[in-house]
């Protein structure tokens, strides 16, 4: 299978203190990449390298074979590197739908000056947009709240809508991190279906990081488990719950 | 009903009603304030785009209201460049020069922005003051605007020449505002990373909207130039950028509709107050900072309440 | 050379009172990351309220002295109790500039209404001849500046370094949250920093005034002036504020004297702008620090 994402020897440093040691990592084309492991072992930090937020001390990271080390965050988008957060970066101030509305119109080239002389009326860009986005919206089932405002939207549905959002820019990749935190069961079962037809039917890779092991175990390919800045093991979700190291270090006391 | 309390419709019959009272009143002296109140609403709204929809401030507006005011006059008198075209061509100057400031200055964030747009407006103002015509006691002369041999040289004239100018500028800001580029700007208050990966370059994104906000205050000036006839640097300090900042905090900063209440409420202010005589600054200043303590919505947001209910501002506002 | 000191010397007094008033910006921008644009109105209440004591009812300097900045000490205790308190929370650093802006004019319209427009002055505290130094002439009360500006900051140094107070008060610009859970009551010390701040800008108008009068409008420029010397120290650094000062006072005399009296003012805008472009942490803090303190 082709990779899609290679990171080779990445190492971060903070001042003294080493968030990332010589860290290698490859996601595969088409499947849902796990990054697991204890709290501060470097599992953000690794995803703000890869898409752009912070540099690395050292290494080198390739997106489709192409290294982008010195791309900025917007050219790594464009690129096809989509992302959400673990503290929500919503547009709470815009409607659901303007939220979507506006990640599709980073990809058009409607300027300022025509959003400016033409009104809505006579823009018919804007209803095809309007449009791109409800669709959107129903992958992830928030097509009725189209009209609320993101911020009085319940946290599950907001973490829904960011990656929606980062949908809209028809990503290759998408990073999410620890999206079912601050989820109930069922919503993370939701969460789970959503994140296998998103890599099923639009054919997007998911890098994803999480601490709710049953739903990593449940959706993903391989599974990745950092600690204390190293890669301590890889494989898939079988392998990783029997492989004793990770036992030792990680599952022992959660599963 | 519901098509008066249409944006578009709304400002239409506000600006109508405005050059209505003011050509019936046939009052002189209440024809030069209103005339005033539209330069000045002209002004905020253009803070208003730049503040209330992308969230830059600038306390640097008065440089560009003082380049195109100077410009303009200066492009007539000594090029003989006809007025129309030197107030274009002035504002078209002073969004350049909005554009070499912006470039390092929108780096900046939140009071850094704010300190690095002041100093700005004030060097244009000193150095009106230092080498324009006439120094510091400026110059007159200033022709009328004309197109062809036709001069437009009544009150009444330029009070509805400006209040209609307003309103175009005014239904345009609309568009830009219900637009998804609007949406996008708004989106820089919440949140300036999710917008970096969406791909979004923020740099020119804020470039964009300043030099519009620049040309919009910069055309402004160029108007007041040829109304007044006459121009002395002091209008041009930094108090103006004050006043218009006052009008658009004043008027409700989250709503287009604050820049023309703001700025009839603070250009008319200081006329009502003028029988205090040397209270004046004074009561000036106590209304602006209980209206900031206790009106922090601004005056659009009784207008709101009494439109859209008390659950304002979710999906109707603007 | 004479030329030059004499500009210097110029330079050296202006810049002592820009620092003056810088100082008062920077602790309140510490505590609070407020820009109190009413800073230059304190300096002009200084200089008034100084000539109704000194001057109109004849008390002793020192009483003077002393009435004048307990009266700033008021004013500037209301300014925040009443106007910064309860905008505070809301956290808008726009809504808060513009809140010192609008209750800088109602200052000035107050100060307008009690003095009128006339400009005022008084004798300095050393009369007599100007002192020669290498045939520049030295102002006996630009002495007293220095000594008072010397004064201050040993002051500074102390009540900063040696109290529990001050502690408090660096506590609370370096980490808020903390300082709360320390116990520190935030409110008190905002409430703080906005008297020490007013009584250093009316120390300043007291000192400047018997050199330059004053007058109820000259309060703008003074802010704008102290907010230079504030960023080419560094925002937030009450040393850096001090160097700034300096820095300003001198090179505007300097740009006045040998190029061209118009361009005094410019160049001090000129020197923000380039500071802010290239450097906005300030001369003298490095760029981590002042994120570090989210400045």
């Amino acid at each position: 299978m082709e990779v899609i994402l290679e990171v080779k020897n990445l190492s971060k440093k903070f001042g003294g203190f080493e968030a990332l040691k010589g860290v290698n990592l490859s996601v595969k084309k088409g499947t849902i990449h796990a990054l697991i492991g204890p709290n501060g072992a470097g599992k953000t930090t690794l995803l703000n390298i890869i898409n752009g937020l912070e540099s690395p001390t050292e290494g080198e990271i390739f997106f489709e074979g192409k290294k982008i080390n010195h791309l900025s965050v917007e050219k790594r988008a464009q690129l096809g590197l989509g992302r959400t957060f673990q503290l929500l970066e919503i547009f709470g101030d815009l409607t659901v739908l303007e939220n979507i509305k506006v990640a599709l119109f980073a990809k058009s080239s409607w300027g300022l000056l025509k959003s400016f002389f033409l009104g809505k009326s006579f823009n018919p860009f804007e209803r095809e947009l309007e449009k791109e986005a409800f669709s959107l919206l129903q992958i992830v089932g928030l097509s009725h709240k189209a009209l609320e405002l993101a911020k009085n939207l319940p946290a599950g549905e907001q973490k829904l809508l960011e990656i929606c959002r980062a949908l809209a820019l028809k990503p290759k990749l998408l990073l999410l991190d620890e999206p079912a935190a601050g989820l109930n069961t069922r919503e993370t079962k939701e969460l789970g279906l959503i994140l296998t037809q998103i890599k099923k039917n639009l054919d997007v890779t998911i890098l994803i990081v999480e601490h709710d092991m049953e739903l990593v175990m449940r959706i993903s390919d391989v599974i990745t488990v950092l600690n204390f800045g190293e890669v301590l093991s890889e494989g898939t979700p079988l392998q990783i719950q029997k492989d004793s190291k990770v036992i030792k270090a990680y599952l022992g006391e959660e599963l | 009903m519901k098509n008066f309390l249409n944006p578009y419709l709304g400002s239409f019959f506000l600006c109508s009603a405005l050059i209505l009272i003011g050509i019936l009143s046939g009052d002189p002296y209440l024809m030069t304030v209103l005339t005033f109140a539209g330069l000045n609403a002209l002004s905020a709204l253009s803070l208003s785009l730049l503040m209330g929809l992308a969230g830059q401030i600038s306390l640097g507006h008065n440089g560009f209201y003082g380049l195109g005011a100077y410009l303009s006059a200066i492009f007539f008198l000594h090029l003989k460049i006809p007025v129309i075209l030197s107030i274009l061509l002035s504002a078209g100057i002073a969004s350049l020069f909005s554009i070499f400031l912006a470039i390092p200055a929108l780096r900046l964030k939140g009071h850094y922005l704010a300190v690095a747009t002041l100093a700005f407006g004030e060097i244009v103002y000193l150095l009106l003051n230092e080498w324009g015509p006439g120094g510091p006691s400026g110059f007159g002369n200033i022709p009328r605007i004309s197109l062809g041999s036709f001069v437009l040289s009544s009150s009444q004239a330029y009070l509805i020449l400006i209040w209609s100018l307003f309103f175009i500028f005014f239904v345009f800001s609309l568009n830009l505002s219900k637009s998804t580029y609007g949406k996008t700007l708004k989106a820089l208050h919440n949140s300036e990373i999710a917008l970096k990966t969406l791909g979004i370059n923020l740099f020119t994104l804020k470039l964009k909207i300043f030099a519009l906000s620049a040309f919009i205050t910069a055309l402004s000036g160029a108007l007041y130039a040829h109304y007044v006839t006459f121009l002395s640097p002091a209008t041009f300090s930094v108090f103006y950028s004050i006043l218009i900042l006052m009008m658009v905090m004043i008027g409700g900063l989250h709503n287009l509709w604050g820049a023309i209440l703001g700025a009839l409420f603070i250009t008319f202010l200081p006329e009502i107050l003028r029988v205090f005589k040397e209270y004046d600054i004074l009561i000036y200043g106590t209304i602006l900072t209980l209206g900031l303590l206790f009106f922090r919505k601004g005056l659009v947001y009784p207008f709101e309440r009494l439109i859209y209910g008390s659950y304002s501002g979710s999906k109707k506002s603007q | 050379m004479e030329i030059f000191l004499q500009f210097f010397l110029s330079g050296v007094t202006v810049g002592a009172i820009y620092a003056l008033i810088a100082l008062g910006f920077n602790i309140v921008y510490n505590t609070t990351s407020i820009l109190n644009l009413a800073q230059g109105e304190f300096v002009v209440l200084g200089g008034l309220f100084m000539w109704l004591f000194f001057q109109k009812m004849e008390l002793p300097y020192y009483i003077s002295f002393f009435l004048t900045l307990l009266t700033a000490g008021i004013f500037a205790f209301l300014m925040e109790r009443l106007t910064i308190k309860p905008l505070l929370k809301t956290g808008d650093p726009l809504l808060l500039i513009l809140i010192t802006i609008a209750f800088s004019i109602l200052l000035k319209g107050l100060l307008m209404f009690i003095f009128g427009k006339d400009p005022y002055g008084y004798p300095p505290l050393l009369e007599g001849m100007p002192i020669l130094l290498g045939g520049a002439v030295i102002q006996k009360q630009v002495l007293v500046i220095l000594a008072f500006i010397l004064l201050t900051m040993i002051f500074l140094y102390f009540f900063f370094n040696k109290t529990i107070l001050g502690k408090a008060m660096k506590a609370c610009a370096f980490d808020q949250v903390a300082a709360q859970l320390m116990g520190i009551n935030i409110s008190r010390m905002v409430m703080l920093s906005f008297v020490l701040s007013g009584i250093f800008a009316a120390l300043a108008g007291i000192l400047i005034t018997p050199i330059t009068f004053m007058e109820y409008d000259r309060g703008a420029i003074l802010t704008i002036k102290a907010f230079t010397a504030s960023i080419l120290g560094g925002l937030g650094s009450i040393w850096g504020a001090i160097a700034g000062g300096f820095i300003l006072g001198i090179a505007e005399n300097l740009v006045a004297g040998y190029i061209h009296s118009g361009l005094k003012d410019a160049i001090s805008l000129v020197l923000l702008l380039i500071m802010l472009l290239l450097k906005p942490a300030g001369l003298f803090q490095k760029e981590e620090e002042v994120r570090l303190k989210k400045l």
